[in-house]
């Protein structure tokens, strides 16, 4: 927690943004702890130490706190894949050195909080179809910048004019996204993955089709 | 999941790995019907209403069957989920066509092709079975313990499909040396994602279907095609 709270920080009704972030972050450690179907207001408010009344100054649900902790895992998730620079790189190697050092943040982001990104990427789609948006937003976001950079190669004929390159910015996210994820499902660690997937990105929109074999 | 295709569990294995059925053993004939129509009615509630919402009792009733029946053919919820995602994971080997796509690809056109083929049966659940591709890409992705890592994400099947497939090219000397199978194998499955989960909110027509996969096959095919960044030849 920070040491104070600045007057900015102040909200209407005595209600603070430092108190708002402390019940989102203690709702995220019950939701993933006891998982979200299996915990209740109580349990928020018992592991921060107030009371509901102090909940309820915030939030009007379980489910209202859910799309906060959910806004927060993907907020976290957008400040480090979405980069406006990499839209504007000047070339290849500056696009994938840029796409390499995202894939970096965001596995950091995943050493960080494994319980949270696991939490807002798996399970919380489980829990309302709806905040697949939020996955699908993000992806979306990503692929804008990647597509703002991919059209200017396909004007300077690296691409081929053929690809959607909307459809192939978001791919190209959900890759990323993939990359720094699998490792919360199984052995194989983030390193593993990122460097093979930089060079198969790389190499497949790098330039035209090689002669065939 | 295995690190390397070669230590892949064999697909039969997969499947067959899973828990130990308790219960009652299945009587032959009738029996066998009832516990596959109470599936079948969990693959449509679980979709729609998501495995920890929905109850026996809901599976029951819409199975046509007391919550009585239920329980004499499954010990749990829990063992319905262990069905359902059995199920659901046969569907999709099933709608891959995963024996003709594992058949060992002469050339670099063959591989191209299958890995369409796979896009394109992929995008074709949006449409043909909405309710697996979301149990299979929303519900099994939530359950977090062993069972769930080892059974019900599909994805990891299908990424060793394709890993499996990328080194018969390897082995045949005719894609790039420098290829890792595994990671390039979730990658390509990787980027059907947005396609899918796009599907499975707004829908999705046919011009959508042949857009995302075509879009994937172009990434894919200069993706194997390519030289790497070392140089190293295919």
């Amino acid at each position: 927690m920070t040491l104070g709270v600045g007057a900015d920080d102040r909200v209407a009704g005595g209600r603070s943004a430092e108190r708002r972030r402390e019940l989102v972050q203690a709702a995220a450690q019950v939701f993933v702890a006891d998982g979200y179907a299996n915990c209740g207001v109580a349990d928020i408010v018992a592991a921060l130490g107030v009371g509901h009344g102090t909940f309820y100054n915030y939030f009007t649900s379980k489910r209202d706190v859910l799309d906060a902790v959910v806004d927060h895992g993907f907020e976290l998730i957008r400040e480090r894949i979405v980069d406006d620079a990499l839209g504007r790189s000047a070339d290849l190697d500056e696009f994938f050195d840029r796409y390499r050092h995202i894939v970096d943040r965001l596995h950091e982001l995943v050493r960080q909080e494994p319980e949270l990104i696991r939490f807002v990427v798996f399970e919380a789609p489980s829990i309302d179809p709806v905040l697949i948006d939020r996955l699908l937003g993000v992806f979306g976001e990503f692929g804008d910048v990647a597509a703002e950079f991919l059209a200017s190669g396909v004007r300077s004929g690296d691409l081929p004019g053929a690809v959607d390159l909307g459809v192939a910015g978001e791919a190209m996210g959900s890759i990323l996204l993939a990359s720094a994820v699998f490792p919360l499902h199984g052995p194989a660690t983030a390193e593993d993955l990122a460097a093979p997937l930089v060079d198969f990105l790389r190499s497949g929109i790098g330039g035209p089709v090689a002669a065939r074999p | 999941m295995p690190s390397t295709p070669s230590d892949a569990v064999p697909l039969v294995a997969v499947l067959e790995e899973g828990p130990a059925r308790r219960g009652r053993p299945p009587q032959p004939g009738l029996s066998e019907t009832r516990r596959e129509q109470i599936v079948s009615s969990a693959i449509e509630e679980f979709a729609e209403r998501g495995y920890e919402a929905t109850t026996a009792a809901q599976v029951a009733k819409r199975a046509g069957v007391g919550l009585g029946t239920v329980y004499r053919y499954f010990d749990s919820k829990r063992e319905i989920l262990d069905q359902v995602m059995e199920r659901c994971l046969r569907e999709l080997i099933d709608v891959v066509d995963a024996p003709a796509l594992l058949e060992p690809p002469e050339t670099l056109e063959s591989l191209i092709a299958r890995i369409r083929d796979l896009a394109d049966a992929l995008f074709g659940l949006v449409e043909d079975s909405p309710n697996v591709l979301k149990l299979l890409m929303v519900e099994a992705s939530a359950i977090e313990d062993e069972l769930g890592r080892r059974v019900m994400r599909g994805e990891q099947v299908l990424a060793g499909l394709v890993a499996e497939v990328l080194e018969h090219g390897i082995l045949g000397g005719w894609l790039r040396k420098d290829l890792d199978p595994n990671a390039v194998g979730h990658s390509i499955i990787a980027l059907t994602w947005p396609g899918l989960l796009r599907g499975l909110r707004v829908g999705q027509c046919a011009a959508d279907r042949a857009r995302y996969t075509d879009t994937i096959v172009a990434l894919v095919s200069f993706g194997l095609c390519r030289p790497g960044t070392d140089g190293q030849a295919r």
